[in-house]
C-alpha cells in the first residue's frame, strides 16, 4: 500500500503541475492570446519559487499561517488515496464521509489563513486618518479578514451543492465505501448521475476559487486573499496545493462518475484516467473565459437553486434512476 | 453617520490592482454592506495651474494637452477654444470639422478603454482583452490623421496643424477603417449587452438617483446614467451641422452608467462618418492676430467623462494668468461616494469605477492661510485676476 501511495501521489503532483498551464493555455486560446508555455504556470513556477528567498511573513502567527498550508497539501493528498483502491478499506476513510471530511479540512484552511494573514499590501495607511474632515468609524480591517469571512460563508452554503452532488453516487449504489460504487457502473448514464455531474463540476469550481466563484481572492477588491502572505517555498507549495485540488476532484469526478479508477495496475485504464481528468479543468478554464466575478448577491440564489436540484438527484439515485 | 461597533474600515489603495490610478477608497461596510465611503486624492499632484502660470499661451496649450492621456485632445481644443474666444479669433470650418473628427475619435477611444476598465473590475478578462484588442483600429485611424497615437496636438489657435488635415486618399482609407471598426464593435457591444452573467452583476447596485445626481452636481455619462441630460455637445456650436442623439438614461445604476457610454459609440460613429463625408473644403488654418490683455475667458466642452471647464486671463505681455481646470471627475467624486452605500464590497469598487474617476487630472492643491491656519476660498473675483 505504501509503494501504490507513493506511486499515486507522484503521478498525481506531477499532474498537478501541467493542470495549470493547460487551464491557462485554454483560456488564453479563448482570448485568442497564445498564452505561456504549457509548463511554464505549473513547474516552472514551483521551481522558480523554491529558488526564491523567503521575505519575513506578515502573520500575527507565522507558524501557524505556513502550517495550515501543509494541513491543506496533507488533507489534498489524502483525499486523493482515499478515492483509490487501495485505500478503499484503510480504517474506514475510504467513504464518503472520509472524502468529504478532508474536503471539509481543505476548505477551512482558507479560513484559518485568511484569520492569520496580515499583509502590508491590505493596509496601506499604517496610521489613522487625523487629517480634519475625514470620516472616523470602526475599526480597520485587513483584506484577509474579509477573505476568512468569505471563506466561512462559501463552507456553509456555497460549496454545500457539491456535497450533494458527491453524495448521488454513493446513493445510488446503496453504499458508503468508495471500493464498491467502483465496482458498479458508471454513475454518468443515470438521470441521477448526470444531474449530480453538472452540480458537481459548478461546486468544484467553487471549492477551487475559481472564477465566477472567486469570491475569496478577486483581484478587484482583496486581491489575493488567504494566499497573500505566502512566499518563496510557501508560495510553491500553495501552487503544488492548488494544482492537486484540481487533480484529486477531478479524479474523484472521474472514477466515481465516468467509471474509471485511478489504478496504477493497468496503464491503458491510468492513462484513460489522466485524460479524462484533463476534462473538468478544460471546462473550468472555458467557465472561467466567460465569466465575471460573481458576488454573494448571485452566488446565495445559484447555491440555493443547486441545493434543491442536488437534493432532486439524490432522490432520483435513490429511486434507482 | 453614527459611530457603530459593527462597523469596519477597508481601505482600497492607494496602490492596488483595481485602481489605474492613485487614490484611496475608505469603505464602511458593516458585515460586506459599504454603509458609507469616503475617497482621497491628492497622490498625484503635478500643479499643471501653477505650472501654466505665466507661460506664452503656445507653449501653454503644449501643456494643458498633457494634462490628462485620455482626453488629451479635449483638454487641448478646449484650452484653444478658451483662448481663442478670449482674442476673438475666427476658426475656419474645416478647421472645427477636423477638430470635432479627432475629439469623436477620442471619445471612442476613451469609451471602449473605460469599457475594458469596467470588465476588468467585474473580473471579467476576456471582455477585457477584447474591448482592447478593438480599441487598436482606432488607435490606427488616430494615427493616420493626427501621426500620433495618444498626444494627437490637432488644435492650434486659428486652426488645426497642417499634419491633421486629411487629404482625399486619408478620407477613404478612415471611411474604410470606420466601416471595419463599426462592424466589430457593433456585435461586440450587442454580445456585451445580453450576457445575463455581466447583466447580473451590473443591475441595481450603485444607485444614484436622478435627485442626488442633480443635487451632487453629477457631470457626464454618470449623469445621462440618472436621466439628467446634460451633454454640453448641446450647446456648442461646433456641433450644430452635426445630426446625433444624446444618450440619457433613466435606471441610475452601474448598468446605465456602462450603457450610456457602450450607446453613444454609435452615436460617435454618426458624427465622424458626417466629419469625413460632409468635411468643408477650404484652408484648415489661418495665420492669427494676437490679442493680449484679454479679459477672464472660459470655455466649456463635453469631454468623454464629462463636462470640462478651462478659464484664463492674458496679460498685457501675452502670458497666461490664473488657468483654472475642473475636470469632470472633481462635481463626480462625491456621486461616487453616494451611489456605493448599500452595495456590497466588491461591487463598491465597480460603482466607483462606473463613474470613471481621473484622479491625477483632477489634483488641485488647497490654500492654507500659514499665519491663521485656516483653508481659504478663493472667490470669483479673485479668480478673475
Amino acid at each position: 500500500m505504501i509503494l501504490e501511495s507513493f506511486i499515486v501521489l507522484s503521478i498525481a503532483m506531477a499532474f498537478a503541475l501541467f493542470i495549470p498551464g493547460f487551464e491557462r493555455k485554454v483560456h488564453a486560446r479563448i482570448q485568442r492570446r497564445r498564452g505561456p508555455p504549457i509548463w511554464t504556470p505549473g513547474l516552472w513556477s514551483v521551481i522558480k519559487f523554491c529558488y526564491k528567498k523567503e521575505r519575513g511573513t506578515d502573520s500575527p502567527q507565522a507558524g501557524l499561517y505556513k502550517a495550515t498550508l501543509a494541513v491543506s497539501f496533507f488533507s489534498t493528498c489524502m483525499i486523493l488515496l482515499f478515492s483509490t483502491p487501495y485505500w478503499a478499506d484503510a480504517l474506514g476513510f475510504g467513504t464518503l464521509l472520509g472524502i468529504a471530511g478532508l474536503l471539509k479540512v481543505e476548505e477551512a484552511a482558507y479560513i484559518f489563513m485568511g484569520s492569520l494573514s496580515r499583509s502590508v499590501m491590505s493596509r496601506s495607511m499604517p496610521f489613522p486618518d487625523m487629517l480634519e474632515g475625514a470620516k472616523k468609524m470602526g475599526k480597520r480591517a485587513f483584506f484577509e479578514d474579509i477573505a476568512a469571512t468569505r471563506s466561512l460563508k462559501m463552507i456553509t452554503f456555497g460549496s454545500f451543492p457539491f456535497y450533494l452532488a458527491l453524495s448521488v453516487p454513493f446513493v445510488s449504489a446503496k453504499t458508503m465505501d468508495v471500493a464498491k460504487v467502483l465496482e458498479g457502473p458508471a454513475q454518468i448514464l443515470s438521470a441521477s448521475g448526470i444531474i449530480a455531474a453538472v452540480i458537481y463540476f459548478v461546486g468544484y469550481n467553487m471549492l477551487i476559487n475559481n472564477r465566477p466563484f472567486d469570491i475569496i481572492k478577486p483581484k478587484v477588491d482583496i486581491i489575493e486573499g488567504p494566499m497573500m502572505e505566502y512566499s518563496a517555498k510557501w508560495r510553491a507549495l500553495a501552487y503544488e496545493t492548488r494544482g492537486l485540488v484540481m487533480f484529486a476532484l477531478s479524479s474523484i469526478f472521474v472514477a466515481l462518475f465516468l467509471g474509471v479508477p485511478f489504478s496504477i495496475e493497468r496503464w491503458d485504464i491510468l492513462l484513460i484516467h489522466l485524460g479524462l481528468s484533463m476534462v473538468l479543468p478544460a471546462f473550468a478554464s472555458i467557465l472561467r473565459a466567460f465569466s465575471p466575478v460573481l458576488t454573494f448577491r448571485q452566488i446565495y440564489p445559484i447555491s440555493m437553486s443547486l441545493s434543491l436540484l442536488g437534493i432532486f438527484a439524490i432522490a432520483l439515485g435513490h429511486m434507482g434512476f | 453617520m453614527k459611530n457603530s461597533e459593527n462597523i469596519t474600515e477597508v481601505d482600497v489603495g492607494t496602490i492596488h490592482p483595481a485602481l489605474i490610478e492613485p487614490f484611496r477608497i475608505r469603505f464602511f461596510v458593516e458585515d460586506e454592506t459599504i454603509v458609507d465611503s469616503e475617497i482621497t486624492y491628492n497622490a498625484a499632484h503635478r500643479g499643471i495651474e501653477r505650472i501654466l502660470e505665466g507661460l506664452p499661451v503656445k507653449k501653454a496649450h503644449m501643456v494643458t494637452e498633457k494634462i490628462c492621456g485620455l482626453c488629451s485632445t479635449t483638454h487641448l481644443w478646449n484650452s484653444v477654444r478658451a483662448t481663442e474666444k478670449a482674442m476673438d479669433i475666427q476658426v475656419p470650418e474645416r478647421a472645427t470639422y477636423i477638430r470635432v473628427l479627432v475629439n469623436e475619435l477620442d471619445r471612442l477611444h476613451s469609451h471602449i478603454f473605460f469599457l475594458a476598465h469596467g470588465f476588468e473590475t467585474l473580473g471579467h478578462e476576456t471582455f477585457t482583452y477584447r474591448a482592447f484588442a478593438l480599441r487598436e483600429p482606432l488607435m490606427r485611424m488616430l494615427y493616420k490623421l493626427t501621426g500620433n497615437r495618444v498626444h494627437y496636438s490637432t488644435a492650434v489657435l486659428g486652426g488645426v496643424r497642417p499634419r491633421c488635415d486629411p487629404d482625399k486618399a486619408t478620407t477613404s482609407a478612415l471611411l474604410s477603417l470606420l466601416d471595419g471598426l463599426e462592424s466589430q464593435l457593433g456585435p461586440f457591444i450587442e454580445r456585451v449587452t445580453q450576457d445575463p452573467m455581466i447583466i447580473s452583476r451590473i443591475s441595481g447596485i450603485g444607485i444614484l438617483d436622478k435627485k442626488t445626481a442633480k443635487e451632487l452636481h453629477a457631470v457626464g455619462p454618470t449623469a445621462r446614467g440618472s436621466g439628467i441630460n446634460n451633454d454640453v455637445r448641446a450647446r456648442m456650436s461646433e456641433y450644430d451641422d452635426f445630426d446625433f442623439d444624446y444618450i440619457v438614461l433613466k435606471g441610475c445604476d452601474v448598468k446605465d452608467r456602462l450603457l450610456a457610454r457602450a450607446y453613444e459609440i454609435p452615436e460617435s460613429f454618426k458624427i465622424i462618418r458626417q466629419c469625413l463625408t460632409m468635411m468643408p473644403g477650404g484652408p484648415s488654418y489661418e495665420p492669427v492676430k494676437m490679442k493680449f490683455e484679454t479679459q477672464y475667458q472660459d470655455a466649456y466642452i463635453e469631454a468623454p467623462r464629462g463636462e470640462l471647464f478651462h478659464s484664463l486671463k492674458i496679460d498685457e505681455k501675452g502670458l497666461v494668468r490664473n488657468y483654472r481646470v475642473r475636470t469632470p471627475t472633481p462635481p463626480n467624486l462625491a456621486c461616487m461616494e453616494k451611489a456605493c452605500r448599500g452595495d456590497q464590497l466588491t461591487d463598491g469598487v465597480l460603482t466607483i469605477v462606473s463613474c470613471d474617476p481621473c484622479l491625477s487630472c483632477s489634483n488641485r492643491a488647497t490654500v492654507v492661510d500659514n499665519e491663521t491656519k485656516k483653508e481659504r476660498v478663493i472667490d470669483f473675483r479673485r479668480l478673475k485676476g
